[in-house]
């Protein structure tokens, strides 16, 4: 098991820990209640936050005994608190979390230096509170759910996490060639009249895509990350560690390139829309081809915030998220069978009655 | 509103117990009710006559009505509305709390060829079963025995009494007409009653509307089920920076053009139906059964 180096960032006033409060966009020890801007915290921490990276961009060489013992053990890590000194294990990806004797927000800044540093961040700004409400919102109405879903033993687990996320950016030239229809019908007496014309439509264009993003989590659902986008990039900022403080962190385990394809296929489509926006003037579009090639691209790799409520029912985890910056919300919700049956055999009696009463006019003696 | 869902149960549990309690409501004895049969063409064999009149009794003191049962090849120049009417009152008293049942052999004489089977009613009778209980659910239940050949009865009965029907058939006629009587006397069990009966006769409509009502509610079910994973769609052109968008080229080059056409037809249709009937004398009700 590797022992993972930690640190924390302490009040100046008190040496209790600070957090960074969403709602202020300040770091706040909760203690004192003394506050600091981002600039403060830059000017009293840079230089050992540079220290730390420095130490760690060199990652140790294992022997074949340690390097088989890591990959059985599955890449945990045991750290100590660097408030209390508790020893605690935690799994290969967290590089944030809170010391589960002490509660003392833990960056486990060897998982965030070299390859593994990000590039950008998005600080939360919105906080727990307004997650409840638009958890409460989200379910609102939705008679199905399973009893329980709501209750606020369940809401109290929903977590806060930077999710990491591949950034792509880049130009395409992308080209469209298609046969168009336009089409005018009219009415003579009882005969109806279409006449069609054909053309030969092509399309060619640049676009430019910015930081088109794929979460770099494979234990978390893309499809529910996309739901949640987009975010809005001019409120993003350099990569700082004290910005985790107070949040779960995790670090990517999805390949640039194996994002890259996620991120393709996202710019082929929204580039083939747009061509075919181009030839609206059509009533129809045929034999439809397209070609995009990217001319030039670039990568970044980010944290992003995320609101988490995970709920398991009937085996099956169920994900409720909302994005920390925009507030945007999705979730898949469990439906509860029973309820789903009696809602169903409701409307069976309820259309049985109405649909026999008519039948029985036409049908009937 | 979260008392009123933990209600519920209960409230659906008293409710059911009050419509069974109602439903098994008998009526006391407090006096004797008359019961009379006049078989005046000689269908029912003494043993016949009577155990439907231990049954008829039976039924009288239940429903607390008069309950009679005639049967006659001959109205007496009169309708056959008007003879039961007159065959209510001779036994019962006009205005008396009764119902009676009239079966008229018509022989096939022409003058009898509109001649039906009658129900009778007054007093109280009257607004408990109305013509349309009659007609629709009480004779059914009267046909239903007097048309089964294997009728069973009580003693050796007489074969062939009226157009190869057997006394057999004319007992169950009588115990259909008690059966129905104890049913529709109870407002309750008549509602029920009459449901099934509709359903009976309408099982066409009730098999495609079994077949309608679940493609609906799985629609319906699975419409709403699937609102609870909707995934939006996902597209990347909320990052496509508009502004740097370049058109390099773009070609609309004609082809050809034809023009078809379709002849549109339409059609209409129509249709109607049209029914009539009679009447009972002042202060009675009643209904009619089938002409035999």
């Amino acid at each position: 098991m590797d022992k993972v180096h930690t640190l924390s960032y302490q009040c100046p006033n008190c040496n209790a820990a600070l957090e960074y409060d969403n709602a202020t966009g300040k770091f706040k020890c909760f203690y004192c209640d003394g506050t600091f801007t981002e600039a403060q915290i830059k000017a009293l921490f840079e230089a050992r936050d540079e220290a730390v990276n420095l130490e760690e961009s060199v990652e140790p060489e294992l022997t074949p005994d340690q390097q088989e013992t890591e990959d059985f053990t599955g890449q945990s890590a045991l750290y100590n608190c660097p408030n209390c000194g508790a020893g605690v294990i935690c799994d290969s990806l967290t590089a944030s979390t809170r010391c589960h004797f002490c509660h003392t927000p833990v960056i486990l800044s060897g998982r965030l230096s070299g390859e593994y540093k990000p590039d950008l961040i998005i600080p939360f700004s919105t906080t727990r509170e307004v997650a409840e409400q638009k958890f409460y919102a989200y379910t609102k109405g939705k008679f199905l759910l399973p009893r329980g879903f709501r209750s606020d033993a369940q809401i109290k687990n929903i977590s806060a996490l930077y999710v990491p996320y591949w950034l792509k950016s880049g130009r395409v030239d992308a080209n469209l060639t298609a046969t168009g229809k336009t089409i005018r019908t009219w009415r003579s007496g009882d005969v109806q009249y279409t006449h069609t014309k054909l053309y030969h439509v092509e399309r060619e264009a640049e676009f430019s895509f910015v930081r088109v993003p794929c979460d770099g989590s494979k234990r978390i659902d893309d499809a529910l990350m996309e739901s949640i986008e987009p975010f809005v990039y001019n409120g993003v900022k350099p990569f700082n560690m004290s910005y985790l403080s107070g949040c779960a962190a995790e670090k990517y385990d999805v390949t640039k390139e194996e994002a890259a394809q996620r991120i393709d296929q996202r710019v082929q489509q929204a580039a083939n829309d747009e061509l075919k926006r181009m030839a609206s003037v059509y009533n129809a579009l045929e034999d439809v081809r397209t070609n995009i090639n990217y001319r030039s691209q670039e990568y970044a790799y980010a944290l992003l915030p995320v609101w988490f409520l995970n709920y398991t029912y009937k085996g099956k985890d169920y994900g409720f998220v909302m994005n920390g910056q925009t507030g945007t919300t999705f979730g898949e919700l469990p439906v509860s069978k029973g309820k789903l049956f009696l809602y169903g055999a409701g409307i069976f009696l309820a259309v049985l009655i109405i649909a026999f009463v008519i039948l029985s006019l036409f049908f009937g003696d | 509103m979260k008392k009123c869902r933990k209600l519920l149960p209960a409230l659906i549990f008293a409710v059911l117990m009050i419509t069974a309690a109602l439903l098994t409501i008998t009526a006391s004895a407090e006096g004797k009710y008359s019961v009379a049969i006049d078989d005046l063409d000689d269908c029912l064999t003494p043993m016949e006559e009577s155990s439907l009149l231990q049954i008829m009794q039976k039924t009288a003191d239940k429903t607390k009505l008069n309950i009679g049962f005639c049967i006659t090849a001959d109205l007496k120049g009169k309708s056959d509305e008007l003879y039961s009417d007159y065959v209510l009152d001779e036994r019962f008293g006009h205005g008396s709390d009764s119902i009676v049942l009239l079966m008229v052999n018509t022989y096939d004489k022409p003058q009898y060829a509109a001649v039906t089977d009658e129900i009778s009613t007054s007093g109280v009778a009257i607004s408990k079963f109305s013509k349309s209980i009659i007609e629709n659910n009480m004779f059914p239940r009267i046909y239903k025995g007097f048309d089964n050949k294997n009728a069973v009865s009580v003693g050796v009965p007489k074969s062939n009494v009226y157009k190869g029907y057997s006394s057999a058939q004319f007992y169950q006629a009588g115990v259909g007409f008690c059966e129905a009587i104890e049913t529709f006397s109870n407002p309750f069990a008549a509602f029920w009653a009459t449901i099934g009966d509709y359903i009976a006769k309408n099982v066409t409509a009730l098999v495609i509307g079994i077949i309608v009502a679940t493609i609906f509610a799985l629609m319906v079910a699975n419409s709403t089920k699937s609102k609870y994973s909707k995934k939006k769609p996902i597209s990347a052109d909320k990052y496509l920076d508009r502004r740097n968008t370049r058109v390099v080229n773009q070609v609309d080059r004609f082809v050809r053009e034809y023009t078809t056409s379709v002849r549109i037809s339409s059609s209409s249709s129509g249709g109607g139906r049209s029914g009539g009937g009679g009447g009972h004398s002042s202060g009675h009700g009643g209904g009619g059964g089938r002409h035999r």
